[in-house]
């Protein structure tokens, strides 16, 4: 037996699994859930009505599942209650479980009273509540990483603005893949909303374009570089996030919207929804391991 | 007298890597082997045949600023009004987001308990006016504690021979300060 001692280079940073990549995902899908339900009633657009409805219903539950997710992840999964407890409003994490404890009882209410009072007056401030506490919830999930501003991969406010999008851009996929097994909602709705999906995917290309740019130019963005886009987790990026998450849905909205709705294929829509949450959570997992992967090193 | 302000100069000039306080630390607070609360890191320098090793202790660095208690998101890492960098693990849920901030990688998750443990500076023996393990178990008289609002210390003199930071752009304001080596 050997008598070796870890030197700091194996110090264990690799410490947050898939199961934080899901929570910051799941997390994401319900603020853009919401989102559509919120900004689809508030338009008082008959035609919208079922959709937000269906979005309603659909937006609380990923969240929650998402929370789960987090308490597998932590050292102490029994003790959970202990963040529920104590609060520090220096801390993002903190800042994020307010955002969810007012976020979930929101879209949880607002949801019940589409179900049995659709006619509240209740139902517009709470629109309005939940789409901030829904900016709030994606700002969050981007602010987690960003804030350990020594991070190579984390430390830019472009990611924010980037999981912020990307956060809608999946809640419009999940809302509009589930109606298709909920129940028909006006395909005027479904085109307008995968418009807008449509401008969310391109605003996403341009602010990983941004994010690359700036690891370009940044002290540190070589290591950053490699771990994302390189030999780290640059298959994933490439393939992954870039070509089957982004560039595919984006062909595939253009092909649909061209051809028009009501005559394009379903199972062709089906895919370009599939397509934008498996590229959204990918992207929430490559930013999180290549971000780990720079710590380890000094 | 005003309050003491307890800082650690690591002199590398004198250390040979014997890791006398890694064990005496793991010994003294019955740590698992595989997440020690400090390291020695050996690293090779220059180009053959002009090669020397070069031994960096690294552990907690007891910031004034420190990344670790600002994420905390239960108040478990916090900041004593002495400077020790202290960790509640009753408070702690293991939400590891200390180990992602803390940019020195000093904190690492314990197994046993699902808690990331950390140097605490030895405080009980420093509180009852002795040194850290680390600093007493030492040979080479490598690692200098004490106060460094008393110009006579021991400490004092040695950040006055020219001890900086440890990766000072990290801008964390470490309490802990480095003699660099020199050939």
């Amino acid at each position: 037996m050997s008598l070796t001692y870890p030197i700091a280079a194996e110090f264990h940073s690799h410490t947050w699994e898939i199961w934080i990549a899901i929570y910051l995902f799941l997390g994401g899908v319900s603020a853009g859930a919401f989102v559509v339900a919120a900004v689809s009633q508030l338009t008082g657009k008959e035609s919208h009505r079922g959709l937000s409805k269906i979005a309603a219903f659909l937006a609380p539950w990923p969240v929650m599942a998402g929370l789960g997710a987090l308490v597998i992840d932590l050292g102490k999964p029994f003790s959970f209650w202990l963040i529920l407890v104590n609060y520090r409003l220096n801390s993002v994490m903190s800042i994020g479980v307010i955002l969810l404890l007012v976020f979930m009882p929101v879209a949880l209410l607002y949801a019940y009273l589409w179900w049995k009072q659709p006619d509240s007056a209740l139902m517009k401030p709470l629109a309005w509540i939940g789409i901030i506490c829904s900016v709030g919830v994606g700002i969050y999930t981007g602010v987690l990483l960003s804030s350990i501003a020594t991070n190579p991969v984390w430390g830019t406010s472009i990611l924010p603005a980037l999981f912020l999008v990307s956060a809608t851009s999946t809640g419009v996929a999940y809302v509009l893949l589930g109606s298709h097994f909920l129940g028909k909602i006006d395909a005027r709705a479904r085109a307008d909303w995968s418009r807008i999906d449509l401008g969310l995917i391109g605003v996403e290309l341009v602010l990983i374009l941004l994010l690359i740019i700036g690891w370009v130019f940044a002290p540190s963005g070589a290591e950053a570089l490699r771990e994302v886009a390189g030999s780290g987790y640059g298959a994933l990026f490439w393939i992954g996030i870039i070509t089957l998450g982004l560039l595919a849905p984006l062909a595939i909205n253009i092909y649909e919207l061209k051809s028009g709705h009501e005559t394009g294929s379903a199972s062709l829509a089906l895919a370009s929804y599939a397509l934008v949450l498996f590229g959204g959570f990918l992207l929430r997992y490559v930013i999180l391991n290549a971000g780990q992967a720079t710590n380890v090193t000094f | 007298m005003a309050e003491p302000r307890y800082m650690m100069v690591v002199d590398s000039q004198r250390c040979i890597g014997c890791n006398a306080c890694v064990i005496e630390c793991q010994r003294h607070w019955e740590i698992p082997h595989e997440t020690p609360r400090l390291r020695i890191q050996m690293q090779e320098q220059g180009t053959f045949p002009s090669v020397f090793m070069d031994f960096t202790r690294r552990s907690c660095m007891h910031c004034d600023d420190a990344p670790c208690v600002n994420v905390c998101p239960t108040g478990a890492s916090y900041k004593t009004d002495e400077g020790f960098v202290e960790f509640d693990e009753k408070k702690c849920v293991g939400c590891k987001y200390c180990i992602q901030a803390c940019p020195y990688n000093a904190r690492e998750l314990r197994e046993d308990k699902g808690v990331p443990e950390k140097c605490t500076w030895c405080k009980p023996r420093v509180d009852s006016g002795e040194l850290p393990e680390c600093v007493t178990k030492c040979p080479q008289e490598v690692l200098i504690f004490g106060d460094a609002n008393d110009p006579n210390s021991d400490v004092s003199t040695a950040i006055a021979k020219g001890a900086v930071p440890l990766f000072g752009e990290f801008g964390t304001d470490p309490r802990v300060l480095y003699i660099p080596y020199r050939r």
